[in-house]
């Protein structure tokens, strides 16, 4: 998704480089004043049809299938509450199970916090807000076993880069030999 | 380009003596908060590289200081900038502007106070409730102050703004008549670009800063008396919706130099077409209803209004790139105008507003902000059309105010330097955006060892945009002085 989100930013970036580029060695010319503006006006019209034509309907698109309830969330999830303050995270649980549902309910005792959910190779998989007041419920479904890093990503205070937890996420038989062991 | 000689086109309408003296003053102020902010941020980024170790209450500390040092420094530089031009059309009270600038930079020195003194360093976004919950790190007096001083602040653009609205419906009738609804929605003459866009920004930065005030206020209630508690996301979403439309603001404030400046260069005046009323229109309504994006991740928030934040963050960034973008290039195209530092940097400054919007509207998709958010992917586009975009705008006029009517050649060492505000700018933000897509969080004192081949290559990147910077604030003060000697 990021890589993906990074390459599409750059192509974009590129063609807005690429048109101030063009104007500007076009600058200094001198040229039909009439003829460029009908043809910055045609130019204009047809990119307003392409942005709203296109874009709203891929933007709306992009909506429809709810960012946040992840795909292969079925079955009865296992609920897991994570409390966090200045400057820790407090588990109910920091073993899981890989491609099980999950509901993190997010609480804080103190200031906003942000869960964020980073694999093994350190790429960020998903977050929520903490705030105070209110159970934020994140849903995630483990995709690839392995030690997870749960990260603060809401500044929170002086040791908000400290604030870190680990999640072990294992097979399903393991996590539950585990758990009868308990 | 020419190496030749370009005499800047002293437009006669334009206002000098008094009012040109006080936004000289006001763009150099500004422009120099700017340089000394951007060499905290160089800090900053020279610490998560690794170069340099400072303990993490100090970084946070100066991240608050850059923070609140460039949003009111874009806030005073954009405000200069629609002040000078809004001069040629309406009386405005020099007294006032005074009265705001004196306001403005108590509530900075209170500000400085708190951080410097008080050892505040709940950001400039002042979450509720951090300010006052810190850990044990900085008292609630310091908050307080902090929160006095950005509220000064405050009163110091709501009174520039009432005067700008009070002039603009003395002058045209009604804000209605001034942002041009009697041409749009009928054949009246359509006032000019700078009056559109500043009846649009006063008429959102009064309700922005209103919805500020009372949250600030709130917290500092909080702060004096604990059992008066907010609820944490009606908070969050003033605090957004204040920071969202002050940032927006700025830079809608400094594009009246592309607007009023080009002209000069291109001998093809900037005109209020249909579109552009309409651009306008949208965007009066639009900067002020998409500031859930910044909500996306806040699951109690109604999921209407974060798809509603999700189509108006893309539909906001249509005026800036179909209207103002292709705008610009029309005029430009082909008009014979003869590039130096000013035209350089307006223009660039355009650019860097229409590119920053891209990597926005991306993020601005709650399904691609599950995993960017709050990473350095968010100030990837904010410095972009910030430090590439507004601030070379503000930079652009600082140095036309300082030179026009003077014969003003594109110098090799002027070249040198923008080209070195230009390669930092674009490397710098280019590591923030791709530290954003490897996950790498925002506001993190000490990064992991993985990560800080990126904040060392930012900060190669950061030394060139400041020294790129320091040569554009002597441009500046060099063309003041000599207005100055002239006068």
């Amino acid at each position: 998704m990021q890589q993906f989100a990074l390459l599409t930013s750059l192509i974009l970036i590129f063609g807005v480089i690429a048109g101030f580029l063009y104007v500007a060695i076009n600058t200094s010319q001198a040229g039909d004043k009439a003829e460029i503006q009908q043809s910055i006006n045609t130019l204009r019209t047809k990119t307003l049809w392409l942005m709203i034509g296109v874009g709203v309907p891929l933007t709306l698109a992009l909506a429809y299938r709810w960012p946040h309830a992840p795909e292969g969330f079925q079955g009865e999830p296992i609920t897991v509450s994570a409390e966090s303050g200045q400057w820790y995270w407090n588990l109910s649980q920091f073993e899981l199970p890989v491609g099980t549902p999950i509901v993190f309910e997010l609480t804080t005792v103190d200031v906003n916090h942000g869960f964020g959910v980073y694999d093994e190779e350190f790429e960020l998989v998903t977050q929520a807000q903490a705030m105070p007041g209110y159970t934020n419920k994140l849903n995630y479904v483990f995709k690839k076993p392995g030690l997870y890093t749960v990260a603060c990503l809401e500044y929170c205070g002086v040791a908000h880069h400290a604030m870190l937890a680990e999640i072990d996420v294992v097979d399903p038989v393991t996590y539950a030999n585990n758990q009868s062991n308990e | 380009m020419s190496e030749s000689d370009v005499i800047i086109a002293k437009d006669q309408t334009m206002p000098t003596g008094q009012v040109s003296l006080i936004a000289r003053s006001a763009i150099l102020i500004a422009s120099l908060v700017f340089v000394l902010m951007m060499a905290v941020g160089l800090l900053l980024r020279s610490v998560q590289g690794g170069f340099v170790t400072i303990a993490p209450d100090m970084f946070y500390k100066l991240m608050t200081l850059h923070g609140v040092g460039m949003v009111g420094a874009a806030g005073l530089a954009g405000f200069a900038v629609m002040w000078y031009f809004l001069n040629k059309y309406v009386a405005l009270s020099k007294a006032m502007f005074l009265a705001f600038l004196g306001t403005f930079l108590i509530g900075v020195v209170v500000i400085i106070g708190s951080i410097m003194i008080g050892g505040f360093g709940g950001a400039w976004t002042f979450l509720y409730p951090l300010p006052v919950q810190s850990g044990g790190v900085w008292e609630a007096q310091a908050a307080i102050l902090f929160l006095v001083g950005l509220l000064l602040i405050g009163v110091a653009f709501l009174l520039g703004y009432l005067d700008v609205g009070r002039a603009l419906i003395k002058e045209y009738g009604s804000l209605a008549k001034s942002i041009g609804w009697p041409a749009l929605f009928g054949n009246a003459e359509a006032p000019p670009p700078t009056i559109v866009a500043s009846t649009a920004v006063t008429i959102v930065n009064v309700i922005g800063t209103v919805a500020g005030a009372a949250i600030i206020l709130m917290s500092i209630f909080n702060a004096i008396a604990p059992t008066f508690s907010v609820d944490a996301l009606l908070a969050k979403n003033l605090t957004y919706f204040f920071g969202h439309v002050f940032i927006n603001a700025s830079i809608y404030m400094t594009v009246m130099a592309v607007y009023e400046i080009v002209p000069l260069y291109t001998g093809r005046a900037w005109k209020s077409s249909k579109i552009f009323l309409i651009g306008w229109t949208i965007t009066l309504f639009m900067v002020m209803a998409v500031y859930p994006h910044h909500l996306f991740q806040d699951l109690a928030m109604p999921p209407w209004l974060l798809v509603a934040g999700q189509i108006g963050s893309y539909v906001s960034g249509i005026p800036v790139i179909a209207i103002t973008t292709l705008a610009l290039f029309g005029y430009l195209f082909k008009s014979g105008a003869r590039w130096d530092l000013s035209l350089s940097l307006l223009v660039l400054g355009v650019f860097g507003w229409a590119g920053g919007v891209i990597p926005a509207i991306i993020d601005g998709i709650i399904s691609v902000n599950k995993v960017m958010h709050n990473t350095m992917w968010v100030p990837g586009h904010f410095h972009f059309y910030l430090l590439i975009g507004m601030v070379s705008m503000a930079f652009g006029f600082m140095v036309w105010i300082g030179r026009q009517g003077t014969a003003s050649a594109f110098r090799g060492v002027e070249k040198l330097s923008f080209a070195a505000y230009v390669i930092g700018g674009l490397g710098l933000v280019a590591m923030f955006l791709i530290s954003g897509a490897n996950s790498v969080p925002r506001r993190w004192a000490e990064h992991l060892v993985q990560w800080q081949s990126y904040s060392q290559l930012a900060t190669v990147f950061a030394v060139i945009t400041v020294l790129g910077a320091i040569a554009m604030l002597f441009y500046g003060i060099a063309g003041a002085a000599k207005t100055a000697t002239k006068t």
